[in-house]
């Protein structure tokens, strides 16, 4: 990876929907060979930002340049030179795995005995070969997502996109992506990832953005991002609610000395949900955590007391969770 | 190039879906034969239409009128029964008594002289052929009347029509009539697939390969075109083969085919770029496409229609694309006739497909 020179600069980029403020001038950098990620609730304004970099949308204000190309001027060079993989399927179902990759490919400009070439290729990536002339609408949807990346590597992009790629699949399909994820990178190539797992960022990437609002609020390596909240812990603490008051539960934790933050989330319509409290002293705070919760009629359930992550970032800088 | 392989993809998915070629083929071969052999029926044995006649008027003009329609009725075509008063006539049409009512009012004469004579024809909507074959039947009989207030030398008793279409094979009407009220359903929809590609995201990705909007829709423009011509031609070649119509000249039928098809893709792509949404497309061309099939003479001949909505006819495609294909179909004009219905459809493609070009970018690009 040169550490040094980036491939992606983003220079104060701004995007408008009426009064609505989608991105609110962002800017970063993303290095030629590392595995970027923009790590952000639903509705931060990832995709807005990932839509002006592949020129799909016009930035509002400000700029960027990816390959050297600004995505104002050059939007076909800057095309040229990145793979977009969307978060959902865009393929044609009725229309064979190779029709696709041939029809794609011809769409970046290759054609003869490189077209051939490319799509063997990407049947060969998505491991299709023996269905290649098999209709898309028939294939699993693990088999759909790996040749939704390769119709996205046909023209060897130097940057690929992947706009939060792995949203509602099965986990065996997602550990594919996420290693085909590695891979690619190891193999050279700059990846440009959105997500709001936590653990996906952790897992993959060399530098974090954290976007929330529209706005890039922290920026990092995994260690860096940690250090931003100095010795915060966190308490995550799974609750049966029981008819508490979730909506107070907060403002009850929050009164707690030496509690920095509070999120309590709802995971279904159970009753059941989790409480996520940041504390300069996790352990000092635990007691006086449960037996609030307690009086307020919520049952802890189990607890895990963590070492500072990206939750902890993103609560530390925000006092929301990221999945709330 | 691009262009061409969006064309390519989009011709291709089209012909391989089922549903889609059960309404491109199917549908218009088996209603042109229905409904063909219907009137084919008609032309070859007496049908008897149960039609009222009143004559308000009692004059000799008048007389003459109802002695013409007795002609037609001496085909077997209808089978008048005079009554005496209009509102009896109408009533009776309305239960259903008879299949419609022909009224010729008082003071016919007079309007006559002036140019103005009018017959009121009062018939069961439910019942297509029977309000096919009375009008027809006015028409045809109005027509000779006409030529003799105006001094041409044309029989008041209009000889009776073969059949109430053509002066040959119903077919060679309701082939071209079908085949482009299907093209209108077709390109419809296939225009719309622009909104399908929004909705599963391919729109997106191909914007996101190095093209622009540009060779985009041409492209998708192109595909609905090639759709339309493509099925135009099958039906053309089927219809000669199954049903022996004799379609006329080529360099005419190509020119019809290739004028139809190009202003039936640009009013697709028209509706789309005012569409915000797959079902809004959809409901306004489905909406179209039978508008313009009734309006165009798809359903019944158009020379039957009253006065006052042949200009609302020429509005429709299908008025301008039907009068050219009978032109070759039924007249057996040269390739030349068909030169002023090719041209208003070609203006029409520029018009609509102006307007597509316009407004389509706005709604696609942001």
């Amino acid at each position: 990876m040169d550490a040094t020179r980036p491939i992606i600069e983003v220079n104060s980029l701004r995007k408008t929907y009426g009064d609505l403020e989608a991105v609110k001038g962002v800017s970063f950098a993303v290095r030629q060979g590392e595995i970027f990620s923009l790590l952000g609730p639903n509705g931060a304004g990832k995709t807005t930002t990932i839509s002006m970099l592949s020129c799909l949308l016009a930035p509002t204000a400000g700029n960027a340049t990816v390959a050297g190309h600004s995505v104002r001027e050059q939007p076909l060079k800057v095309k040229e030179s990145i793979g977009v993989v969307p978060q959902d399927v865009a393929l044609y179902g009725e229309m064979s795995a190779q029709e696709n990759l041939v029809f794609w490919g011809r769409m970046y400009g290759l054609s003869g005995a490189r077209l051939k070439e490319r799509v063997a290729f990407g049947l060969s990536f998505a491991g299709l070969e023996d269905r290649a002339r098999g209709k898309v609408s028939a294939f699993s949807g693990g088999m759909k997502r790996r040749l939704n990346i390769a119709a996205s590597l046909l023209h060897e992009p130097r940057v690929l996109y992947m706009d939060e790629p792995t949203v509602g699949i099965d986990p065996q399909t997602r550990r594919r992506i996420l290693d085909t994820v590695k891979e690619l990178n190891a193999a050279g190539l700059t990846v440009l990832y959105t997500t709001h797992y936590m653990e996906e960022a952790e897992e993959l990437s060399h530098r974090i953005g954290i976007v929330d609002h529209g706005e890039l609020i922290a920026l990092g390596t995994r260690e860096e991002l940690a250090r931003t909240v100095g010795e915060t812990d966190v308490l995550r603490l799974e609750v049966s609610f029981n008819g508490a008051d979730r909506e107070g539960l907060p403002a009850l934790l929050r009164g707690i000395d030496g509690v920095t933050a509070v999120t309590v989330n709802a995971t279904d319509g159970s009753g059941d949900g989790g409480v996520l409290i940041a504390a300069s002293d996790g352990e000092a705070v635990l007691p006086a955590a449960v037996m609030a919760l307690s009086r307020a009629g919520a049952h802890v359930r189990r607890l895990e007391l963590q070492e500072p992550n990206l939750e902890a970032v993103f609560l530390h800088l925000t006092g929301r969770g990221l999945r709330e | 190039m691009r262009a061409l392989h969006i064309a390519f993809k989009d011709t291709l998915t089209r012909f391989r879906d089922r549903n889609g070629l059960l309404l491109m083929f199917a549908a218009p071969l088996v209603l042109a034969a229905v409904i063909g052999a219907a009137f084919s029926g008609i032309s070859r044995q007496p049908v008897d239409v149960p039609t009222a006649l009143v004559d308000e008027d009692r004059s000799p003009a008048s007389a003459a009128f109802v002695e013409g329609l007795r002609n037609v009725e001496a085909s077997g075509l209808i089978a008048i029964t005079e009554l005496t008063s209009a509102a009896e006539a109408r009533e009776a049409a309305r239960l259903g008594e008879y299949r419609g009512a022909v009224i010729i009012p008082a003071g016919f004469v007079a309007a006559a002289g002036g140019g103005a004579a009018q017959v009121e024809i009062y018939t069961d909507p439910t019942s297509v052929v029977g309000s096919a074959v009375i009008s027809e039947a006015v028409s045809r009989v109005a027509a000779g009347f006409n030529a003799r207030i105006t001094g041409a030398a044309a029989p008041v008793e209009a000889p009776a029509p073969a059949n109430p279409f053509t002066d040959g094979s119903p077919l060679a009407y309701f082939a071209p009539s079908m085949a482009v009220l299907f093209l209108m359903f077709t390109l419809f929809d296939a225009a719309s697939s622009i909104l399908e590609e929004e909705r599963q995201g391919t729109l997106a990705r191909m914007l996101i390969t190095p093209t622009s909007f540009a060779p985009l829709l041409t492209g998708k423009l192109l595909g609905v075109f090639a759709t339309g011509a493509l099925q135009l031609t099958v039906l053309i070649v089927a219809t000669r083969l199954i049903y022996g119509v004799q379609w006329g000249p080529f360099p005419g039928v190509a020119l019809m085919v290739v004028s139809v098809a190009l202003a039936a893709a640009a009013l697709g792509a028209c509706i789309v770029a005012f569409s915000r949404t797959e079902q809004q497309a959809g409901i306004a061309s489905a909406a179209i496409a039978m508008l313009f099939g009734i309006l165009g003479g798809s359903f019944f001949n158009m020379a039957a229609f009253p006065s006052w909505l042949q200009p609302l006819s020429k509005l429709t495609l299908n008025r301008w694309a039907l009068d050219g294909f009978t032109d070759l179909t039924q007249r057996g004009l040269s390739t030349a006739a068909v030169l002023p219905e090719a041209g208003v459809l070609l203006g029409a493609a520029l018009l609509f497909g102006a307007i597509a070009v316009l407004r389509l970018p706005r709604r696609f690009v942001r």
